[in-house]
């Protein structure tokens, strides 16, 4: 199981930090937005981090126009 | 020469119709104040203007140019403030200004002078801030400031002070007034002082239709009445020659009559009052008048 | 042509600004990486739902046709999904909050807001896919050594499909204005009506839909590309009458 790992090591490393830019970004634009068209601050970053890039995506195109 | 020429102008939304028989003509480098109630008919009237908006009938000129609905060509005379002016509010006042320098085709070496220039008139010089951070004042002023920047003929402003506090107010009309000599100002509005502060000429529209213009340059706008100071027992003397609206403790207004008719009334009843007023119409009460 | 380029000046700064073109380039990276990491688990997951069920035979071994087959499904389902939802508002959101009046005031050209905001969007679509269709394509050579076919063409078709979708886009905001749902409705519909019409074989490869359903019959050689010449012509002819469309009809309306 181990060698496995390591041999899927090039697909998890990018596709870990991908996803972590991402949701990283996002959550940082939330906790700094003041106001939000919808839903409220706490319930965006629940969103973004436990629906990884469907959350991200729809905070951008629901909150940044 | 005029810049604006409105003939017979129609305009209904669906059953409802909105403008009907509307002439106005503006002379070149006046400011020139466009009062009405919400809803006569200013915006739309305004849009039609720009093009923005198809009338139903009749004819618009700017500077002479037919407008013509859809051909944005007679918009080169025109910058326009809108109500309720919205910017993108990811850029600064410098870069939005840039791109309209850019669509209306300023050359790139007049642009800065052209931005910087505008910017210090609007008071917005160093303000490094996206729009999406300004107050509604700022708005507004980067709204003159967007209006102005293809030195446009003719500036219209719909409702420029309506949402503004005072100070916001103040500073507007000072940079309206700052620009007469460039540009002919119209603006809407049914803040009356404002017209009177700054404006040349006002015409009402009511029901669709210009119901009045009113030159404001005098200042003058016709006699109200003569409000004179009687005692009760005066006043029981001429109560059945004149109508005494009373104003005030032994305060009366005469209206209906001339100066000169009152003197002889009073003469021949022998009142020789305290005070005697000759009051003159405010722009208030010709804006009633006409629009009831 | 400084109308041009101003638009396309303030299209960048807004797509960069706003994270919209960031995201959907993170979201196509994404499936650049996963398609060929679900291609190389597939057997484990087979193994372990049959060891499951009992049942057990042969699994042929993974290859590149099943790299590229996870990575146009991906890109075809997910991929357009999130190209629609990120670029369906580039026009109504001008309209819902009123941002053209200053433009249009000032001589804006309103066919050009129509073309560039389409170039942008196609752009930005382009680079996306580009860059995912070649994670894709440098982890399957690196894993593996099969010989495909059309390769190049397999991917100009999803590419190809994504385009027809922007157009799609800017013609149903032109109708609908400020109502982004409009639009996302009439994109969802236009997709279903298509895939309804190709139950019918002699339409079916006619329609822009097969483009998205004959990449993998390209790679393994059962279809030739004159097969998919008729879809990829009517997909451009009717991407043209979208862009055309709509700025009959944005021209014709009242702001």
């Amino acid at each position: 199981m181990n060698n496995e790992i390591n041999e899927l090591l090039p697909f998890l490393i990018p596709l870990a930090a991908l996803q972590l830019i991402l949701m990283i970004t996002a959550l940082v634009m939330a906790i700094r937005q003041q106001t939000f068209r919808y839903l409220n601050k706490p319930v965006w970053v629940l969103i973004i981090i436990l629906f990884n890039l469907i959350g991200p995506i729809l905070y951008f195109v629901l909150e940044r126009r | 020469m005029s810049i604006l020429k409105i003939d017979d102008l129609h305009k209904s939304f669906r059953d409802n119709k909105v403008i009907g028989g509307l002439d106005l003509v503006v002379e070149e480098n006046t400011i020139y104040g466009f009062i009405g109630n919400n809803g006569s008919g200013k915006t739309t009237t305004m849009k039609m203007v720009l093009g923005l908006l198809k009338q139903d009938s009749g004819e618009i000129h700017v500077n002479g140019e037919k407008v013509v609905f859809g051909n944005t060509s007679t918009n080169r005379h025109i910058g326009f403030l809108p109500d309720v002016p919205e910017f993108y509010a990811y850029m600064n006042a410098g870069e939005y200004l840039e791109l309209c320098a850019e669509i209306t085709g300023i050359k790139k070496a007049d642009r800065k002078a052209r931005i910087d220039h505008l910017l210090e008139l609007v008071g917005l010089q160093g303000v490094e801030k996206r729009i999406k951070a300004y107050s509604r004042g700022m708005k507004q002023r980067l709204g003159i400031a967007q209006a102005l920047i293809n030195r446009p003929k003719l500036l219209i402003c719909d409702e420029p002070t309506s949402a503004l506090d005072p100070k916001g107010r103040k500073e507007i009309l000072n940079i309206l007034h700052q620009v007469k000599g460039e540009t002919t100002v119209v603006f809407s509005t049914h803040i009356l002082s404002d017209v009177e502060r700054i404006c040349d000429k006002a015409g009402i529209l009511y029901e669709g239709k210009l119901v009045q213009e009113i030159d404001l340059k005098d200042g003058n706008f016709g006699d109200k009445g003569i409000v004179v100071k009687l005692t009760p027992e005066e006043r029981n003397r001429l109560a059945g020659d004149l109508i005494l609206e009373r104003m005030a403790d032994n305060m009366y207004r005469i209206t209906g009559c001339t100066l000169e008719e009152v003197y002889q009334l009073l003469n021949s009843h022998h009142v020789y009052p305290d005070q005697l007023v000759r009051e003159r119409k405010t722009l208030e009460d010709v804006y009633l008048e006409v629009t009831s | 042509m400084s109308q041009v380029k101003a638009l396309f000046k303030k299209e960048a700064i807004e797509s960069i600004r706003n994270f919209k073109l960031f995201a959907l380039i993170i979201v196509f990276m994404i499936i650049g990486v996963v398609s060929p990491l679900t291609a190389l688990l597939m057997p484990d997951i087979l193994e372990a739902v049959m060891e499951d069920s009992g049942i057990a035979f042969e699994l042929p071994p993974v290859s590149a046709f099943d790299s590229y087959s996870q990575f146009f499904s991906n890109a075809n389902q997910m991929g357009l999904v999130i190209l629609v939802i990120i670029f369906g508002s580039i026009l109504t959101h001008e309209f819902s909050r009123n941002t053209l009046i200053n433009l249009i005031t000032k001589g804006l050209k309103k066919y050009n807001i129509i073309l560039v905001k389409a170039v942008f969007a196609a752009l930005a679509w382009t680079v996306a896919f580009v860059i995912s269709a070649l994670i894709t394509y440098l982890y399957t050579i690196y894993y593996w050594d099969d010989e495909v076919l059309n390769l190049f063409w397999a991917f100009g078709l999803t590419w190809l499909f994504g385009v027809f979708l922007i157009t799609l886009i800017m013609a149903a905001s032109a109708v609908f204005r400020s109502s982004f749902p409009g639009v996302l409705i009439t994109v969802l519909t236009a997709v279903i009506i298509m895939m309804i019409a190709g139950i019918h074989p002699d339409i079916a490869e006619f329609l822009p839909q097969y483009l998205i359903g004959s990449n993998m019959a390209l790679v393994h050689g059962e279809l030739e590309i004159g097969d998919i010449i008729p879809a990829v012509i009517v997909t451009i002819i009717s991407s043209v009458l979208m862009i055309v469309l709509s700025i009959l009809i944005f021209n014709k309306t009242e702001m």
